[in-house]
């Protein structure tokens, strides 16, 4: 595997003897191939002493991780290959002062180290035309999420968002309509629409209140909730903090009750004022860099999507239709008319088809021409649409409104007036 | 369930670790390994090899997210609660898995047969929704196929 010459090379440079690859334990496949290409390296002689007869010895060993996400900060990942809980501290000393074992100790990502051997090859120059004025390079992304063709990309540095989300991942399932990209991580910003030619670099995502972070691009679509996915983030972040300094332990839980309180609609407006306050204070006075930037899911959603906490709040609305104790059902929530769906659908699913149609009837009395004509957007918000198919609501509508037609006996009693 | 627990492969494995602090969770990986759980009378044991007190040993176990101080079922089923998959229906894989199974996140069935998890991704975030059966990935999931594979397990 090519990382582990690139390792050599950074090792060869700074004089190290021992390499260590930490990879998360769950992340079974990648440690089977690590320790497959480390065993080969070992065979042939490029890695371990003298190698290949040059006097310089170097030996790799993959380190498995036990499920912590802050072991992902490097203080806290060295704690953990010495064999300690793995909680950050202070720096400095910074690892390459004092690391491993009290050893200055270089940490850097693994496509950092595959990109040496680059620079080096190519020569600075040639390297350096490569990607924006000042994000050099190219940059792997891992697209996933509301995308018609998800995998890991690598574009030049300074490619816009469009460019990678419609040209390179087709743009977005069933033609709905892209909401934001999720960019860096748990500890990442939504960039909206308005963005969606902003060039990929540090300085322009920054701006946006995002970063390059782990290079995941999250693609969310109009069924998404943001305030939902701020909770989401918070969810992971306040259950992974170390729990050693405050503003993170305890700031994380606030901005988390708040947040879940909004998605149940029971917020207030003066939430808003302080779920930023706490963003803010976390983001300074935290110690390590999940602290640091875990508000950022918060921040960045409040700055863009304001309007979707306020419809949570004032109005107890979740536009996308998916916080679940202010919507029914997706499906009833996008109906003009208000039907309940789910109940239909599941006395059509028992084959109690005139049922079916009396529950229509509650909202709407022409069950068969809606079956025909209405344009569905139900279906648009089906849960199981995610995972695969819809429900083809307007379908069972009209079979169980024809069917009932014809094995009826007598017309249905025709609602009392409720207006004048 | 009553466990056997047996002295003699623990100190089979103490034989692959040095005494050293940086083994400590290598060594605590390989009892899981063994045992598919950590017996807490390991615990006791693995500190006297190591040479730390035994209270270190547990804050390493109740730190790291992966160690378990009980036994667990004959498939372990990790859901994926990672953002990827989030988007794309996570919420609903869980859900049907636990309708399933009748056990939730962290819980084990009381006949042993599941083990259900969720995890933060499992790295296959291009096939989302994914889960993990044992160490089988399965990726693109749907309800009817999550039921399919769960019925059909050992
Ligand atoms: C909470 C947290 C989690 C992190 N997780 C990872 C990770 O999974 N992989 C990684 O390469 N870097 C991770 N990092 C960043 C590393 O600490 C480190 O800064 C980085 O790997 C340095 O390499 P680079 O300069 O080549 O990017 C994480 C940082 C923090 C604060
Ligand atoms: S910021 Fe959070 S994760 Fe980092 S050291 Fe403080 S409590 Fe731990
Ligand atoms: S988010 Fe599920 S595999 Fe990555």
């Amino acid at each position: 595997m090519s990382s582990v010459t690139r390792m050599k090379a950074t090792a060869y440079a700074i004089g190290a003897g021992t390499g260590y690859v930490y990879v998360r334990a769950e992340y079974p496949l990648a440690i089977e191939r690590l320790n497959l290409a480390l065993g080969q390296a070992r065979a042939l002689g490029l890695l371990g002493s003298n190698i290949l007869g040059s006097g310089f010895d170097f030996d790799i060993r993959l380190y498995q991780g036990a499920g912590a996400f802050v072991c992902g900060e490097e203080t806290a990942l060295i704690a953990s290959i010495e064999g300690r809980r793995g909680m950050p501290r202070p720096r400095p000393p910074f690892p390459v002062q004092s690391g491993l074992f009290g050893c200055p100790t270089v940490i850097n990502n693994v496509e950092t180290f595959a990109n040496v051997p680059r620079v080096i090859s190519l020569g600075p120059d040639v390297y350096s035309s490569i990607g924006s004025e000042k994000s050099k390079g190219t940059k792997i992304f891992s697209l996933t999420g509301k995308v018609n063709i998800t995998g890991l990309v690598e574009v030049p540095m300074g490619v816009t968002i469009r460019h990678v989300v419609f040209d390179i991942g087709g743009g977005i399932p069933k033609d709905r309509r892209f909401k934001a990209v999720q960019m860096g991580g748990p500890s990442g910003g939504c960039i909206p629409e308005r963005f969606l030619d902003l060039p990929i670099d540090y300085d322009s995502l920054q701006s946006v209140g995002s970063i390059m972070g782990s290079g995941g691009m999250v693609v969310m679509d109009e069924n998404t909730c943001m305030v939902e996915v701020a909770r989401f983030f918070l969810s992971f972040t306040a259950g992974e903090s170390c729990g050693q300094c405050s503003p993170c332990r305890i700031g994380t839980r606030q901005m988390l009750e708040i947040l879940t309180r909004i998605t149940k609609g029971e917020g207030r407006m003066e939430d808003l004022d302080r779920l930023e306050r706490i963003a803010v204070q976390v983001k300074n006075t935290s110690l390590c860099g999940l602290g640091q930037t875990c508000p950022n899911p918060v921040l960045s959603t409040l700055r863009h999507f304001r309007d979707e906490y306020e419809a949570h709040i004032l109005q107890k609305r979740c536009p996308a239709g998916v916080c679940e104790a202010l919507v029914l059902s997706p499906c009833q929530h996008a109906c003009p008319a208000g039907i309940d769906v789910p109940s239909y659908v599941a006395f059509i699913g028992q084959g109690d088809y005139a049922r079916a149609v009396e529950v229509i009837r509650e909202r709407n009395p022409f069950p068969s021409i809606c079956g025909r004509i209405c344009h569905h957007p139900c279906e648009g918000k089906c849960r199981r649409g995610e995972v695969d198919e819809s429900i083809s609501i307007r379908y069972l509508k009209r079979y169980a409104a024809d069917w009932t037609y014809e094995h009826e006996k007598e017309p249905p009693e025709p609602f009392p007036v409720t207006r004048k | 369930m009553a466990q056997e627990f047996d002295l003699d492969s623990l100190e089979r494995i103490f034989k692959r670790f040095e005494p050293t602090r940086a083994n400590l969770i290598p060594a605590l990986q390989a009892v899981q390994e063994e045992f598919g759980y950590i017996p807490p009378a390991a615990i006791r044991p693995v500190a006297r090899h190591i040479g730390v007190f035994p209270s270190e040993v547990s804050g390493i176990i109740t730190f790291y997210a992966q160690f378990y101080t009980t036994p667990r079922g004959r498939n372990v089923v990790r859901v994926c609660r990672g953002t990827a998959c989030h988007v794309r229906g996570g919420r609903t894989v869980l859900q049907t898995v636990m309708r399933h199974t009748g056990i939730k996140d962290g819980e084990t069935s009381e006949d042993m047969q599941f083990t259900l998890e969720t995890v933060a991704c499992l790295g296959a975030c291009a096939l989302s929704p994914v889960m993990v059966i044992n160490k089988t990935y399965y990726g693109k999931l749907n309800p009817g196929r999550i039921e399919a594979l769960l019925k059909n397990l050992p």
